[in-house]
């Protein structure tokens, strides 16, 4: 029962209809693509070209920290595999809000920024810290390659854990195994012979992952390295640009920069070959079944207590209370850090990152909406596609330099800088959510509208927008959080006049001034948390791949 | 190896899907399951198997409680073979590998079971595909990998999961054949849950109709169609038709329609012709009757005929 070929005819309409909607969209976003990726990132690489012998004395200067960044990356990576595996294990079977709160509670570190977190950890765990106070543990190394690697493992394991999640969440993961457990398999044999070699794509997409936002980091190693001169590339580069301005420290930023391209390459490279691998098919829905260990509930409750709670809590007690040093008790509480957080030029700082995470919502959403349009009509919208991909998987720290060297001259320092430096990085972050929405939507679906006497807006309005309205909310929602508390290209990018409020956590916290960070620290992950809840509530956990 | 089940209960999430529900299966006997989609038929299949647990009741594999009264025997130690819907063929594996897997499992050396499953897929007709993975057969090659895992271990209970619901037309045809065969030379207890009453009635030993978690009527497949225990069996069972009084018609049961002579006057509402003779609808005063006649369509829509009711069913 082969149905006929499409008539011509249809075909013919079609792309008569299309040929000049098509030229009006692919210009502007090709040239939106050229000005704001393809030629900072080729400046970059130019210089680099044309002055070999400054480059070269760069990268002999940055050998300690590329080794520490290997060294943090080999360390950390399989510490939040194993952490993103367990969690994913424990929490596959849970249900109903219990299971939400629990999958929401390991996802924390991903919708924290991570140098609030390792602010947090350290108000938790460090010297006079709320562990210190209550019983006199302090985390010894913290300030240094323990504390990095540690923290960075953390904030790493919602990568592993949200793809072995979908894996496992896929109807037919559960089938297979019955097969096993019905053959005789014992559920030590089905684990190993079954789910581990099904959760091998899986576990590979999470590694890459962790081992990209491990190398990419700024804000953790700024906080828990810097301090004791642990030092990783991407601080390294924050350390050439902020407290030196010689020509000799940019040309050892640029070097440093392209090391940590060369660095995170294999891995975006391996992660776009298993993004092409074929799923497995869904299968049918998943029954409530037997099998959960009733301590795995109560081990991942205590994990997300260490790792998110407590350093959470601690910050906000710090917060609250008068003077750094006191008991963190009611009679010692005021709201005079917080005042301090939203006036004079923390308030300027908080509205600069406001505008620019609603402008960088906006735009993205528009240019991420056109190059999924183009990218599934045409061979140069895949170009595109590609293209505007980079800046994502590229570190911050790469995407500030290249913007440097491309726009600095007209707009130094300027809020504009970060803006585009932020459509470049955020714009592949609001496609993928349109895309796959895009991808999902049959044509028949408007031609059924169409059919039933739906004039092309109408049709469009009812029988597609519906489908995709959910996809723009999270892109934007997505680049929102994302622009929000960025810190790594802010930090490198910002001028007098466009401090963000996450350079101004930063700042702050480099002052010793410990109180007004924690309230900024608090306002920050609050107002980041609120934003990112409806996506994570939503079915969209998957899609979170963000990196700061 | 007989399978029995009494007063069965299992709970899905919130919902009672089965409730008391009592089921004996003889060695080398297979029982059809036949009910519409939520009938329960999977959920009974995924209790007798061990993927689900019971909320009262007992299972019994060869008169050893398996699951009930406080006992729980686990999938793997129920010494069972599933037949699965979707195949459930592991990705990661080739065939062989597969249909060795519950024999090297429980700890058979590798070579052995390697033999022991070329033999088993020489039988179900895939000689020299061992080293195929899943997704380089066919889905007809790969449900009988899935028949060959299920029996190379020799399981007391065969459960069959729609086998044939993901098989084109011919292998639907072939498929439940080769599995009655290869239960007949196991002697194991087998249960065969499907929604399509054809198949259930040419595999069953007995057919067990399934609907709202209750067995309406559990009877050898002859008896289940021409003595249908209620209404519901008989729609389950179609096709039908009902006459004014109550008494149900199978379309063979109606004798060749003709212009003249006695019976019942009716009129032609629709003739479709289905290869092996014609399905006629009828309009008569007792209501609209289904007539299955030998040969091509001799009347269309409108013509008036006469037709012998030769044979009726009354329902309780």
């Amino acid at each position: 029962m082969v149905a006929p070929p499409p008539a011509p005819l249809r075909r013919r309409v079609r792309t008569a209809g299309r040929g000049w909607v098509w030229a009006a969209a692919l210009l502007p976003t090709a040239a939106v693509t050229a000005v704001v990726v393809a030629f900072p990132l080729a400046r970059l690489v130019w210089a680099a070209l044309l002055a070999p012998a400054a480059s070269l004395a760069g990268i002999a200067a940055s050998l300690p920290p590329l080794l520490h960044t290997v060294a943090v990356v080999a360390v950390s990576t399989p510490l939040a595999l194993a952490l993103g595996l367990g969690l994913a294990l424990v929490c596959r079977h849970r249900t109903g809000a219990a299971g939400a709160a629990m999958r929401l509670g390991v996802l924390l570190p991903l919708l924290v920024p991570p140098f609030v977190s390792a602010f947090a950890w350290v108000q938790a765990y460090g010297a006079a810290g709320l562990t210190d106070h209550v019983a006199h543990l302090v985390l010894p190394g913290l300030f240094g390659p323990v504390g990095v690697v540690l923290l960075l493992a953390v904030n790493a394991a919602p990568f592993p854990f949200a793809t072995v999640s979908a894996a496992l969440a896929a109807g037919r993961t559960r089938r297979l195994e019955e097969a096993a457990q019905a053959s005789g398999a014992t559920p030590l044999q089905v684990f190993t012979t079954v789910t581990l070699p099904l959760l091998r794509p899986a576990l590979a997409a999470g590694a890459v992952l962790a081992a990209v936002g491990a190398a990419s980091d700024f804000g953790i190693p700024a906080v828990l390295g810097m301090p004791g001169g642990f030092t990783t590339l991407t601080t390294a580069i924050y350390a050439d640009l902020s407290f030196s301005a010689t020509s000799g420290s940019f040309s050892a930023a640029i070097a440093q920069a392209l090391l940590l391209c060369l660095l995170v390459a294999p891995a975006v490279s391996a992660l776009g070959r298993l993004a092409d691998a074929p799923a497995a098919p869904d299968g049918g829905a998943v029954a409530l079944r037997r099998g959960r260990a009733p301590w795995g509930a109560a081990l991942v409750w205590v994990y997300i207590a260490v790792a998110s709670g407590l350093p959470l809590l601690a910050t906000l007690l710090v917060a609250l209370t008068r003077a750094y040093g006191l008991a963190p008790v009611p009679a010692n509480w005021s709201a005079a850090h917080f005042q301090a957080a939203v006036t004079g030029d923390n308030l300027l700082a908080l509205g600069h990152s406001v505008g620019l995470a609603l402008a960088a919502a906006l735009a993205c959403c528009v240019l991420g909406a056109a190059v999924a349009v183009l990218a599934r009509s045409s061979r140069a919208g895949r170009v595109l596609q590609a293209v505007v991909a980079l800046p994502f998987a590229l570190p911050g720290s790469v995407i500030a330099i290249a913007a440097i060297l491309a726009w600095n001259r007209p707009l130094h320092g300027t809020l504009t800088l970060i803006g585009l430096a932020y459509a470049a990085r955020f714009w592949t972050l609001a496609e993928r959510p349109i895309g796959a929405a895009l991808g999902g939507l049959s044509p028949s679906r408007l031609r059924a509208a169409r059919a039933a006497g739906a004039g092309p807006f109408a049709a469009w309005r009812t029988a597609w927008w519906p489908a995709l309205a959910p996809a723009f909310a999270a892109a934007g929602l997505l680049t929102f959080v994302q622009a929000f508390h960025e810190l790594t290209i802010s930090s490198l990018l910002y001028g007098p006049g466009s401090t963000t409020i996450a350079v101004a956590v930063l700042s702050a916290e480099q002052a010793g001034d410990v109180g007004t960070t924690a309230a900024l620290a608090v306002l920050l992950a609050v107002i980041s948390l609120a934003a990112a809840i409806p996506l994570v509530g939503g079915r969209r956990a998957s899609a979170w791949t963000g990196m700061s | 190896m007989s399978l029995e089940c009494r007063g069965l209960a299992v709970r899905v999430g919130e919902r009672l899907v089965l409730e008391r529900l009592d089921l004996a299966v003889a060695p080398g006997e297979m029982v059809a399951l036949l009910g519409a989609s939520g009938a329960g038929k999977s959920t009974l299949l995924n209790a007798l198997a061990g993927f689900l647990p019971v909320e009262a009741g007992e299972i019994l594999c060869d008169g050893r409680l398996v699951a009930g009264d406080g006992v729980w025997v686990p999938p793997e130690r129920r010494r069972i073979g599933v037949v699965f819907q979707d195949y459930a063929l592991w990705p990661h594996m080739g065939a062989r590998q597969i249909v060795a897997y519950p024999l090297t499992v429980r700890g058979t050396a590798r070579p052995e079971a390697y033999s022991r499953a070329d033999a088993w897929l020489e039988r179900v007709g895939l000689a020299g595909l061992g080293d195929r993975r899943p997704d380089q057969l066919s889905g007809g090659q790969q449900q009988r990998v899935g028949l060959a895992r299920a029996l190379i271990a020799e399981p007391r209970v065969l459960l069959c999961d729609e086998p044939t619901a993901n098989l084109d037309a011919q292998l639907r045809g072939e498929l439940p054949g080769q599995i009655l065969a290869e239960l007949r030379r196991s002697g194991a207890a087998g249960v065969y849950v499907t929604h399509d009453p054809g198949e259930a009635f040419s595999v069953g030993d007995r057919v067990a109709v399934l609907e709202g978690g209750h067995i309406l009527q559990i009877a050898p497949p002859a008896e289940v169609y021409a003595r249908p225990a209620s209404h519901a069996v008989a729609v389950l069972t179609c096709p039908d038709s009902f006459l004014a009084d109550g008494r149900m018609v199978r379309p063979e049961w109606v004798a060749g329609a003709a212009v003249d002579g006695d019976g019942l006057a009716a009129t032609v509402a629709d003739a479709r012709f289905t290869g092996d003779g014609t399905l006629y609808s009828l309009d008569t005063d007792q209501g609209r009757l289904l007539a299955h006649v030998a040969g091509e369509p001799r009347w269309s829509a409108g013509a008036a005929v006469r037709c012998m009711i030769e044979r009726a069913w009354r329902l309780a």
